[in-house]
């Protein structure tokens, strides 16, 4: 076969590298974290035009709070849902081992750095998750469960008010705004940037939704993945 | 509470015998300085205007009246004017500090409403702002070592938020400093000594333990008065910053890494 061929071929073929109950694991992430988000910078920018028109738009300031606690809720079970998956089933488990953070992580993160400053020829070699999903998923864990002790501190605040100081709710509160910002600043965006609007990728990579990747980028973006699947027979 | 309807009202039929002068007469002159509307829409609509002003003998007068002290309210307010001359307002004024706060100040001259009247000065969603016209930053804390942005930190806080936005049974000022018998946080008799706090919160969070009294009511972002708030907007600031400055990094990066496998 010539090799335009070949490389069109390659191209073409997907294999699904997401399985469905990520993707729907993911997708209530998604959603849930989007209405968190909406709904928490209505009430971070409250007094300017912005924060107006996201309330109004949420249906006034009491339905804001009303879906950022049912968003809230929908994000809590996904992460119960999640823990449950990881330990309880062979496949997530599996996932979520290949998943923890390794040394070698963190010299593939340097040599992208060197490569992408032009000292080193070679890009690193990277697996099923490399340091960018790694760093990804460890950042998030911890974000979100900042989030929900402090959310949780500040939601059940009559509860607590018989056990905590008057300080550890007004820290609550400026932990939870700034986690807030950081979780869109850094996170959402950096995310978004990755999945979506970084070079080659640009506008929109479907793999959210359908899980699946073309051979070509699974050679480029995990060769060693690529090459496992491969020897396996399954590409 | 009769009684003393009964006996303003017997007040203004008295000075409007003596003295003759209908608010009619005084609208001749002072209608285009004053809301005639408001005022004839207001608690005092039935007053002639001499009620309070007593000095005026005659239309016109040649003297500017003295504006009506706390004596004269409390001709028909005798219980508020005696609270409030025992609290902190009414003995700084009796003590010649003119800056204190007395009757007109936070109910105003002509546009007196009862306070459950949205357009009243001490209505809940009016009265942070009737305060804070002296606790906000006017240098009273300067002049009087008293604490400013009293104003700011309610409507930023949980209370404040929501008595704005429609809740108007959450805590506003007078809830914990009372109103006309407001005393010093450093008077054992206040609503707000360190002894009296947990009943004053209590009275809204039964749940409230001596452990919440730790910390400030009125949060500011400031190492003396809430060192952790500070310390975590501090951290995050910083974290921010360095964030946004790895991402814009790992964009350029990328740009240069997507170009060298490109032409490669």
């Amino acid at each position: 076969m010539p090799n335009e061929q070949m490389q069109e071929l390659r191209e073409a073929r997907t294999i699904e590298r997401i399985n469905l109950q990520l993707r729907v694991q993911h997708f209530a992430l998604m959603v849930s974290v989007t209405l968190l988000i909406l709904t928490g910078l209505a009430l971070l920018y409250r007094d300017s035009a912005f924060g107006r028109l996201l309330i109004a738009l949420e249906g006034g300031f009491e339905a804001r709070g009303t879906i950022h606690r049912v968003a809230a809720g929908l994000l809590m079970a996904t992460v119960f849902y999640h823990l449950l998956y990881i330990l309880f089933s062979r496949e997530g488990h599996e996932e979520f081992m290949q998943m923890l953070l390794t040394v070698q992580d963190f010299k593939d993160y340097g040599a992208a750095l060197l490569y992408g400053l032009g000292v080193r020829a070679e890009e690193p070699q990277l697996d099923r998750y490399s340091y960018r999903e790694k760093f990804q998923y460890w950042a998030f864990a911890l974000f979100v469960v900042i989030m929900i002790v402090s959310g949780f501190i500040l939601w059940f605040h009559n509860w607590f008010f018989g056990l905590l100081p008057k300080w550890a709710f007004d820290v609550a509160l400026a932990v939870h705004s700034g986690t807030g910002t950081l979780i869109l600043l850094v996170l959402t965006l950096w995310h978004f940037y990755l999945v979506h609007l970084s070079p080659g990728r640009f506008p929109i990579d479907w793999s959210f939704w359908n899980g699946k990747i073309s051979e070509k980028r699974l050679q480029e973006e995990h060769p060693l993945e690529y090459q496992r699947l491969k020897e396996k027979g399954l590409l | 509470m009769r009684m003393i309807a009964l006996s303003g009202t017997l007040l203004v039929l008295l000075s409007a015998l003596t003295a003759g002068q209908t608010p009619t007469d005084c609208w001749d002159c002072h209608g285009d300085r004053l809301d005639r509307a408001a005022f004839e829409s207001s608690v005092h609509k039935d007053l002639a205007c001499t009620d309070c002003h007593g000095d005026v003998q005659s239309v016109p007068h040649e003297q500017q009246p003295a504006r009506p002290t706390t004596q004269v309210c409390a001709g028909c307010h005798p219980s508020q004017a005696s609270e409030y001359q025992q609290s902190i307002h009414g003995r700084a004024r009796a003590q010649g500090i003119g800056e204190a706060a007395h009757c007109a100040d936070c109910h105003s001259a002509h546009t007196v409403f009862s306070k459950a009247d949205p357009r009243s000065s001490v209505f809940v969603r009016n009265l942070p702002q009737t305060c804070g016209r002296c606790h906000e930053n006017s240098g009273l804390s300067e002049r009087f070592g008293i604490a400013a942005h009293r104003y700011s930190t309610y409507w930023e806080s949980y209370h404040g938020l929501s008595v704005k936005y429609g809740n108007l049974i959450a805590a506003n000022c007078s809830s914990c400093h009372g109103s006309h018998l407001i005393l010093a946080a450093a008077d054992p008799s206040s609503s707000i000594h360190p002894q009296n706090l947990l009943q004053t919160c209590g009275r809204c969070h039964p749940n409230a333990s001596a452990n919440l009294l730790k910390g400030k009511v009125h949060v500011e972002a400031k190492l003396s008065v809430s060192p952790g708030v500070y310390a975590v907007h501090v951290f995050y600031i910083i974290f921010l910053g360095v964030f946004a400055a790895l991402f814009l990094l790992h964009v350029a990066l990328d740009i240069i890494r997507w170009l060298r496998r490109r032409h490669a």
